[in-house]
């Protein structure tokens, strides 16, 4: 499985950040060699925050109630669509939003549909597929930024999940596209804080010696790492980190969200794309309700309804709606009835704003006899089609293609994958 | 000449250079091409992009260069062509910087949030006709500067959360220019609040009724719970007795019948003959005995009969009834844990409702 | 775990070159305006050609992939003709844009190479090159001295055609740390780094790379390395909530670094790898097996295609489904040799196979392919003709004894590639794996060489490598002076006239800092995550090798590319347990309190960076640590900066 791939790495080195950063000042203003800035540069593309429901959420007991289900429908802001009566605030968000009920994605496993949802492939061991947030790092992410692109954020767990976590990993793109981790939002960016007081002095030590260093093996190698070193410093000194911070947000706003992982981590999220983060994904364990979804959905309704609505309303006050995504969604569904079972026959997900036509819902679930939701009756969704979707949302080209192991091209999407086309 | 021969210099000297300055933000000077104020820009710490309408759109972002970029600066944005999108958020944009913005007749979405523009400035933008889409989030714009937007044709959005533009104002924007989408819109918000509060006291109604009656069934069941299950159990059994009764008495009707069929049978053979033979006194008895018997048999049959279909219905009487004691013993065994779910449920419905509530509350 | 990364972004077409060729030009492998055949031709037709005219499919029965199938041709008659333009079909229709049929055309350079090419009378890069002598007589071992002296001559040999001279010869210091990492996985300590570079001795380097290849760490480390080329990047597991066997790759690491210590020849421990029988208790590789399938249960094509790619030096898995579209094998070359895993059963826990092979051996091409499915292919040795296998022994005992032999023209080339990739960054052969006529090494005189000397030597693992680390390429400087021209420098790497600069791999940088620090444990998992149970998403950060394997993975198909970011960066700039200081410093200072700043200062550079400071190093120190003003705060920010000098990350 081994394959080695071009022996000239083709990475453009004049992309460096300013070199002398290791001066330990906030960001200097002197000729920045980043060449990227210098040129018109692509489109912008349009960023995102995934709210990842670890386990499989059933679609009877949120967005595709049922009249034979467990709970009841109620009317939303949109005449004619209907979700659950115990999300009321996000019923008065449905213009916002789209909701996609026809996903059918093959796939009942938890780890391989986690899998499949994140990257639009089947898991091979042949070698390992991008997810989606390291793809929009690589696609539209801020190139030579001070700000990382992709970061996931820990929302906290009701209940173990069946079957193994899943992390996102950039594989062909590249480990800068890794994302970073915030395990807790209350304490913010993995190692951001300077440990010990005098780390001005300690990176005056540093930068001399790599000086040397640059002179004697100026190769592209030691450009990329310096590169890399500056940007982390850059990063710990730059105001925009402080987006990390929850304590800055005014005491409203956090109470708006709730005062619940969920709620701060959509908050932190929010906070993340300001700053110029293009993917954040919010990720929360433990929907694997066998047969218990009622009576545990019961207990997330009101901080996600608070949560889910609150960053939606807030979004959409600060003039950020049209530019950032959000998706709600799982691995799969649930069975139809008490969600014995994990059921990826016809579930759903949730879209709200990214400049979408919103307002909708895409695809129909059986709704007479006896098994109602039992099927898709209309417009199924497969997962490359969901995920060309979703690229096409965000303004990435879902063709561009890149070499796997094996010198294997691969695009980023299927190429026979259909973009949903209602949604634009 | 390589690459590595020119940028190393720079990275040395840059070292030095960086040691030596202050962070102080370069000073505008003045470019003399678009490529030469595109790259300026990306000196600042900002970007131009390709704006995906068109063939030539482009997007000017400042919004991560804070105080770095000043009115000054804005006068790049002259040299470059087909500018629709600009963003400054956050920057050391004043009025008069606005003057500059209004130059750029192409741009349709302009995002000032948490600049220190006024009312005043928004003077300088009517040349804007293509203006979609206008961003004064945070800023100290008010009512008299809300004034001014109703000028722009194509105006379509704006957004004027945090600042300090009234309702009145918004009303009044709205009603002169009806087709711009106003951001915040306070009557909707508060309508929409309204209406999740409706649906939240809705659910909770449900709740609370089918909490009481989940309650009402735990407190009458529960402790018969056990009771109910033996009657259940018993009732069971019950039937079975009743069934196999039932059978007994269904065989015997049948037998019954039988022979009283065979009966029949054998005096109808009897009275043929007789009548064949009407002198013969015997045959004559023996028809008459025949007759009699069978007839005896016939009513055995009857009442044989009678008493299976009795037996039949005492047994489907049995059996409904069981079933609803049955019934019952389910739901009573179940009661508790119904309860339990009905308050989860309630519990849940109650919080959406306090939830909802402080949404209106707030609101108003 | 591991970083498979390629082209950045914006640079990603679908490009097919020939990695080995690109610099033949200067290799004495034809001249840059020539256009040959593997270098020049070869990846324009896979690009645009091989798709509709290759293994995949053939319209009008004409395939391109070789230049006998070119000159058959198909419906249309042969489609070139050596030295004639006209007559060659295949130019008239690329150069009025017949072909390809879509939009996309050749380009007029893309036009120009092939015109030049079929014109100049189809010449290739075998035909160029020169040096395919081995220069030492094949079938018996020689002395290291020997062997290094003659890779010496190939290399300089090639370099002479390219008018390039040597990059000079590496000084001590950095010869000792380069060679301390490879051939045992971690830096020396200072005490080890002061007795080299103090030695006066002018065999020390003979004598240094001995004393390496006889210690524990070698196995180590070379049995790491070979872990992770077994390994694929997403461990199988078995089933879904399964867990993914890592304790069982490990274990794996430190079986085969056992048998690299004891000294097993290469032919003795793949034929324990392949032919392993029973429970992975008592059988560490029964593994293996276990990486290579489907939900940890092993397939005959995901064995063929490790086997292939491990052990044979040829990628197969493209001939799993059809014909491969680009190269010349074909579907039953790869089914014949699946046939050999026809009948083991094996998964993460064991392996088992009935010990006589009664009744043939054939297998039936799966439903998984495209093509001839349901198809019976015999079973066959690679390149050889169906033959038989013994009836009185495993299938895969079969396969083994075929494989291990000292006249197998794959198996002693395949690891010698390898070891050559190992040291030098890039393979006589690239890609590793992909050995094939039309991919021809850039020196094919010292791959044979290479190859000949290791089956000569009965695989003996360390004597190759011993012959290796003794060439002067391999001690040669990685200095780049700057101001260098950067095609010159890429040049001369690959011409192996300079050694390439690296980037440590995790399980180096791990045991470096584990030395530095004098802390076995070191644990560099988030405070948050270390105490918490498995919950929640701390479930992934759960085992402190593993999280520092996946943070600081590099890539494995480029030691030359340097791919962290910020993560990883803040992680070494801030983590508290690199400020924290060091155990081993503290022993130091124990045991000698009358050290002085400057010797103590020595002492920490000795043991990060394998060599003394410069004055203006130690001065620049001093100067930190009066700042300071407190000893242990002082040393150990000295410390840090080291650890996060890029000096130290990368092996010169």
């Amino acid at each position: 499985m081994f394959s080695s791939r071009l022996p000239l790495p083709r990475r453009d080195f004049l992309r460096l950040s300013a070199a002398g950063v290791l001066s330990g000042l906030s960001v200097p203003w002197f000729d920045s060699l980043a060449h990227a800035a210098r040129t018109v540069q692509r489109p912008r593309g349009k960023s995102c925050i995934l709210l990842w429901m670890d386990g499989g959420p059933s679609q009877q007991h949120t967005f595709d109630p049922k009249p034979t289900g467990e709970f009841r429908a109620a009317s939303t802001c949109v005449p004619g669509i209907q979700i659950v009566e115990q999300l009321p605030q996000l019923a008065q968000c449905m213009d916002d939003m789209i909701l996609l009920r026809s996903m059918k994605t093959e796939i009942n496993d938890h780890y391989d549909a986690k899998y499949y949802l994140h990257t639009g492939y089947k898991r091979t061991t042949a070698f390992e597929h991008p997810a989606i947030g390291c793809i929009a790092s690589s696609q539209v992410g801020l190139p030579d930024d001070d700000m990382p692109a992709f970061v996931t954020i820990d929302a906290g767990h009701d209940r173990l999940d069946g079957g193994r976590s899943y992390r996102s990993v950039p594989a062909y793109l590249g480990p800068q596209h890794e994302p970073l981790a915030v395990h807790d939002p209350f304490k913010g960016l993995e190692n951001l804080q300077e440990a010990g007081d005098d780390l001005n002095d300690r990176l005056e030590l540093l930068r001399r010696g790599e000086a040397r260093f640059a002179q004697d093996y100026a190769t592209p190698a030691v450009a990329n790492k310096q590169a890399a070193l500056n940007r982390a410093v850059r990063l710990m000194r730059s105001r925009r980190a402080k987006a990390f911070d929850l304590e800055q947000e005014p005491a409203g706003v956090r109470a708006a969200y709730g005062a619940h992982k969920f709620g701060q981590s959509c908050l932190l999220a929010r906070r993340l794309i300001e700053s110029g983060v293009s993917f954040v994904e919010v990720i929360r364990r433990g929907w694997d309700d066998h047969g218990v979804a009622a009576k545990n959905i019961h207990g997330r309704a009101p901080w996600m309804d608070a949560g889910m609505a609150a960053l939606i309303r807030d979004l959409k006050q600060r003039g950020m709606l049209d530019d950032v995504l959000v998706v709600w969604m799982g691995e799969f569904g649930r069975t139809p009835g008490s969600g014995e079972g994990h059921f990826c026959n016809a579930w759903s997900t949730v879209w709200a704003g990214g400049g979408l036509k919103t307002g909708q819902v895409i695809g129909k679930t059986s709704d007479t006899g006896k098994n109602q939701g039992g099927a898709v009756i209309e417009r199924p969704i497969s997962a490359p089609d969901y995920m060309a979707t979703l690229c096409q949302a965000l303004g990435i080209d879902s063709h561009q293609e890149f070499m796997a192991p094996g010198n294997r091209p691969m695009p980023l999407v299927e190429k026979t994958a259909q973009p949903i086309k209602e949604l634009f | 000449m390589s690459k590595l021969k020119r940028w190393l210099p720079l990275v040395v000297a840059g070292i030095a250079l960086a040691a030596a300055r202050a962070d102080s933000p370069p000073a505008y000077q003045p470019a003399a091409t678009a490529d030469e104020a595109v790259a300026r820009i990306g000196k600042l710490g900002g970007a131009v992009r390709r704006f995906p309408l068109g063939e030539t759109a482009l997007e000017v972002d400042f919004q991560f260069c804070g105080a770095a970029v000043t009115d000054a600066h804005l006068q790049y944005l002259a040299l470059l062509k087909n500018v629709v999108v600009l963003r400054l958020k956050e920057t050391a944009v004043t009025d008069d910087g606005l003057a500059h913005i209004g130059k750029l007749t192409t741009l349709k979405r302009l995002y000032l949030e948490k600049t220190a523009i006024t009312d005043a400035g928004l003077a300088h933008l009517t040349a804007l006709k293509e203006l979609e889409y206008l961003n004064l989030y945070g800023t100290t714009v008010g009512d008299k500067g809300l004034e001014r937007l109703k000028a722009f044709p194509r105006l379509k959005q704006v957004i004027v959360t945090q600042t300090k533009v009234t309702p009145a104002g918004i009303a009044g924007l709205r009603k002169a220019a009806p087709g711009i989408q106003v951001m915040p819109d306070p009557a909707q918000d508060q309508q929409r609040a309204q209406a999740a509060w409706d649906t939240a006291r809705s659910a909770l109604a449900n709740a609370e009724t089918v909490f009481a009656a989940a309650t009402q069934e735990a407190d009458a069941l529960a402790p018969k719970a056990a009771q109910l299950k033996k009657e259940a159990d018993e009732a069971t059994k019950a039937v079975a007795e009743a069934k196999k009764r039932a059978d007994d008495v269904r065989k015997k009707s049948d037998e019954a019948g039988k022979q009283a069929a065979e009966l029949q049978a054998q005096a109808e053979v009897a009275r043929k003959q007789a009548q064949a033979k009407p002198d013969d006194g015997d045959l004559q008895k023996q028809a008459q005995e025949k007759q009699q018997l069978a007839q005896a048999a016939r009513t055995t049959a009857d009442d044989a009969r009678k008493a299976a279909d009795e037996a039949q219905r005492a047994l489907q009487a049995v059996q409904s009834s069981t079933e609803q004691t049955r019934q019952l013993a389910t739901r009573a065994g179940k009661a508790k844990q119904t309860a339990e779910e009905a308050k989860i449920a309630l519990e849940s419905a109650r919080q959406l409702e306090a939830e909802t509530r402080k949404q209106v509350e707030q609101l108003q | 775990m591991k970083a498979h990364t390629v082209l950045p972004c914006g640079r990603s077409r679908m490009l097919f070159v020939l990695p080995s060729l690109v610099v033949l030009a200067w290799s004495g492998g034809g001249r840059a305006e020539e256009s040959l055949l593997e270098r020049d031709v070869l990846p324009i037709l896979t690009k645009q050609c091989l798709g509709c005219h290759g293994g995949l499919r053939q319209q009008g029965k004409l395939d391109l992939r070789t230049v006998p199938a070119m000159l058959k041709g198909g419906k249309s008659g042969p489609a070139v003709k050596s030295g004639d333009l006209d007559a060659s079909e295949m130019w008239a229709r690329i150069a009025n844009d017949d072909m390809p049929p879509h939009e996309k055309k050749l380009s007029a350079a893309e036009k120009a190479a092939i015109k030049q090419w079929i014109a100049a009378g189809l010449p290739t890069v075998a035909q160029r090159q020169q040096d395919d002598a081995p220069l030492l007589p094949a079938g018996s071992k020689h002395e290291p001295r020997q062997v290094a002296a003659a890779i010496d001559q190939h290399l300089d040999r090639a370099l002479a055609a390219a008018k390039l001279s040597p990059a000079p010869r590496a000084d001590d210091a950095e010869f000792l740390r380069r060679v301390y990492i490879d051939l045992t996985g971690r830096v020396p300590t200072a005490e080890q780094t002061a007795a080299f570079l103090d030695d006066a001795q002018p065999d020390k380097r003979v004598r240094l790379i001995d004393a390496l290849l006889a210690s524990p760490q070698f196995g180590e480390q070379f049995g790491r390395t070979w872990r992770d080329w077994i390994c694929p990047p997403e461990l199988p597991s078995d089933g879904n909530g399964g867990a993914q066997p890592h304790k069982q790759a490990q274990d794996l690491g430190v079986w085969l670094a056992a048998r690299f210590n004891v000294g097993d020849g290469w032919n003795k421990i793949t034929r324990e790898i392949l032919t392993v029988e029973g429970e992975i208790k008592t059988r560490p590789q029964v593994i293996f097996y276990g990486l290579v399938g489907e939900g940890g249960k092993a397939t005959p094509d995901g064995s063929t295609r490790a086997v292939a790619s491990l052990f044979l030096g040829v990628q197969l898995q493209c001939a799993q489904c059809h014909d491969d579209p680009y190269r010349s094998w074909a579907q039953t070359d790869h089914w014949a040799l699946a046939a050999f895993f026809g009948k083991m059963t094996a998964d993460f826990t064991k392996v088992t196979e009935p010990a006589t092979n009664k009744g043939g051996a054939q297998i039936s091409i799966p439903k998984t392919a495209f093509k001839n499915v349901g198809v019976n292919v015999p079973a066959a040795f690679l390149g050889g003709k169906h033959v038989a296998p013994p009836q009185d022994r495993s299938l895969r005992s079969a396969l083994a004894d075929w494989l291990t032999a000292r006249d197998n023209p794959y198996f002693a080339r395949a690891f010698a590639n390898r070891v050559w990739f190992y040291f030098f960054a890039r393979g006589l052969v690239n890609p590793i794996d992909d050995f094939r006529e039309l991919n021809p090494p850039s020196h094919p005189g010292l791959m044979a060489l290479l190859a000949n000397e290791f089956a000569a030597a009965d695989f003996d693992v360390k004597h190759l490598i011993r012959c290796v680390c003794n060439s002067e390429a391999y001690q040669r400087t990685s200095r780049v002076a700057s101001g260098t021209s950067e095609s010159a420098t890429a040049t001369l790497t690959t011409l192996f006239g300079r050694m390439p600069l690296r980037i440590m791999t995790a399980d180096m940088l791990y045991d470096s800092l584990k030395l530095a620090y004098g802390d076995p444990k070191l644990d560099l998992r988030s405070p948050d995550t270390k105490n918490s149970s498995a919950l929640g998403q701390a479930a992934l950060v759960a085992d402190p090798y593993l999280e520092f394997l996946r943070r600081f993975g590099t890539n494995e198909e480029d030691a030359t590319d340097f791919t962290h970011g910020i993560p990883q960066m803040l992680t070494m700039l801030n983590h508290p347990r690199l400020l924290a200081g060091s155990k081993a410093l503290e022993a130091y200072r124990k045991a000698r309190p009358a050290a002085s700043p400057e010797q103590t200062v020595e002492w920490l550079y000795l043991s990060t960076l394998s060599r003394r400071p410069s004055a203006d190093e130690s001065a620049d120190a001093q100067r930190y640590l009066q700042k300071t003003n407190d000893p242990v705060k002082g040393f150990n920010g000295v410390l840090w900066m080291l650890v996060n000098r890029s000096e130290y990350l990368f092996v010169r």
